[in-house]
């Protein structure tokens, strides 16, 4: 046991910049893990919601002569818009608030040699990542499932840079969300925030034929799914209509910024008294 | 066994030997928004190799204190070092040589026993074969080597606080802090837990400990954890080794710590956390 015990004050040695990296990597590491554990039920749970979605209004309604032409059309931007959001949500915001509250485990991550702003970067570059495993998820069902498979004209470079706008805009949010929120409001995080974000989102119709309802086209604007949507929609429908380009990267950057800055700032309040 | 410890000691370690203070703290103050005065102008010095018991009821700032010296609170005055190193301006150094058993059960619920040490270990810079190594050795240490692979539920209250502080030592600190280790673990588990804990501060460095439960003297040796004199409200006022034992505290800290006892435990709801 004496050996064992003066054993202990052996200091691992590491210079500057790996002090802040190796840190940084070995929480993605653990998160990564976790995540391998647990990939059957991040598919399903991902998959799920746009997978019956995709299925009774594309499938079902189509076979029984219900149901809008071209709604699968509309569905396909839409659908990978509201999922990756949705993801930063389920796999950042929830489990966040979580360990804030009751296992405040954070606490565990907060006294590693990382600063604070370093964890919520991690925690951020983590939740980029797997919105993007989101998209290659969502994307197939979307496409494959429908009766009548959805005609895509698609714009590689507005595609390439918008997806990871939106995976970054689904990492802030779900930071943001996660720090905003204590436990007892988790329920109204559905009610108040996933669903009126989900429905007036630009989903389900495109946000230009808003235009016979002007005030609900100028309101929905505060939306940042709204600019994903459209931004999509450009990149892979542009037969509908859709937003000015400018207006949908302007609108990303200034919601991804913004979202950042919120999150990482509340969650430095939450974690330092 | 001549592990290459030389080699591996950095300058500040050096120069804390030197001044012979592991923990140091000047006037340190904090005063919540609300204006509750959780610490008031703490003077605190503690030796190498000291084993150091804060004690109080709850609202004492025992747990403020350790959250300064731990980075985790900020402070509203003063200034403190840890092996010689200023805590407000070197963070991420202090963090690295300080191990920490916070006062709830932080352990990661997703994981296993033994991955919760090893990802521990790859936090705080060690390499994936050295922390493989430390996580199985810890898991040894804390008598958990059968439980491994279980995940926190799992585990009993005891064995979850084992791990909470095997985890803390993984990467080798050179000061432990210990918040209230001891909290709902039966009277043998506390037992057991404190000879664990002596068993491995036999190996120098320094140890700091608030406890704010009030039950039966947990710790039978040294003097270590001694409740002060005249706060014991269980009555239980021998000392098993027989001597009166000595005093842990620094009348200073005393003063400054204990000093408006009545107001601050007023000030603050039962069972709040600072």
């Amino acid at each position: 046991m004496t050996t064992e015990a003066a054993t202990l004050q052996v200091r691992p040695r590491y210079t500057l910049p790996m002090a802040f990296i190796q840190p940084f990597v070995a929480m993605m590491e653990r998160d990564l893990r976790v995540l391998r554990r647990d990939l059957v039920p991040f598919l399903a749970r991902t998959a799920m919601q746009p997978f019956l979605f995709v299925f009774v209004f594309t499938y079902v309604q189509p076979k029984i002569g219900a149901g809008a032409p071209g709604f699968q059309d509309v569905l396909v931007p839409g659908l990978i818009a509201s999922t990756v959001i949705f993801q930063g949500i389920q796999a950042v915001a929830i489990p966040l608030v979580m360990e804030f509250s009751q296992t405040r485990e954070i606490e565990d991550r907060v006294m590693a040699p990382l600063p604070v702003w370093g964890i919520a970067a991690q925690k951020m570059t983590f939740a980029f990542l797997q919105s993007l495993l989101v998209v290659l998820v969502v994307f197939p069902l979307v496409y494959i499932v429908p009766v009548n498979t959805p005609h895509l004209d698609v714009s590689p470079f507005v595609l390439l840079t918008i997806i990871p706008l939106g995976a970054i805009l689904s990492a802030s949010m779900g930071l943001l969300i996660g720090t905003a929120v204590n436990p007892r409001q988790i329920t109204l995080v559905f009610a108040l925030i996933v669903m009126p974000l989900t429905f007036l989102g630009a989903v389900y119709y495109p946000w230009s034929q808003l235009e016979a309802i002007r005030w609900l086209q100028v309101i929905t604007l505060l939306n940042p799914l709204v600019y994903l949507s459209e931004g999509l929609r450009g990149a892979l429908t542009p037969q509908f209509g859709h937003m000015n380009y400018v207006a949908v990267y302007a609108g990303l950057i200034v919601c991804c910024v913004g979202c950042t800055w919120g999150g990482v700032h509340m969650f430095a309040k939450r974690v330092l008294s | 066994m001549a592990p290459p410890q030389t080699q591996q000691e950095s300058p500040t370690q050096e120069r804390a030997s030197q001044q012979g203070l592991t923990i140091q703290t000047r006037r340190l103050t904090k005063v919540y928004p609300g204006g509750t005065r959780a610490v008031d102008a703490l003077d605190l010095e503690i030796e190498d190799g000291e084993f150091f018991g804060l004690l109080g009821p709850n609202g004492a700032g025992k747990t403020t204190t350790i959250g300064m010296l731990t980075t985790r609170v900020i402070p509203t005055n003063g200034e403190m070092w840890i092996a010689g190193i200023n805590v407000r301006a070197r963070q991420q150094e202090v963090k690295r040589i300080i191990g920490v058993v916070t006062q709830f059960n932080t352990l990661d619920r997703r994981l296993t026993a033994w991955e919760n040490l090893y990802h521990h270990g790859r936090y705080f810079g060690l390499s994936r074969s050295d922390s493989r190594r430390e996580a199985t050795r810890v898991l040894e240490l804390v008598r958990l080597e059968e439980r491994g692979k279980s995940l926190m539920d799992e585990l009993s209250g005891g064995m979850q606080q084992r791990l909470l502080i095997g985890r803390a030592l993984v990467h080798r600190p050179e000061v432990l802090f210990l918040d209230e280790p001891t909290t709902g673990i039966d009277p043998q588990g506390r037992l057991a837990l404190w000879d664990m804990l002596l068993q491995l501060h036999g190996g120098g460095g320094a140890s700091l400990s608030a406890r704010g439960d009030h039950g039966p003297r947990e710790n039978p040796r040294d003097g270590i954890a001694e409740r002060i004199e005249g706060l014991d409200r269980s009555g239980d006022n021998h000392h098993p080794s027989g001597g009166a034992g000595h005093a842990l505290f620094h009348r200073r800290v005393r003063r400054h710590l204990w000093g408006p006892l009545g107001r601050r435990r007023s000030a603050r709801p039962p069972g709040s956390r600072r």
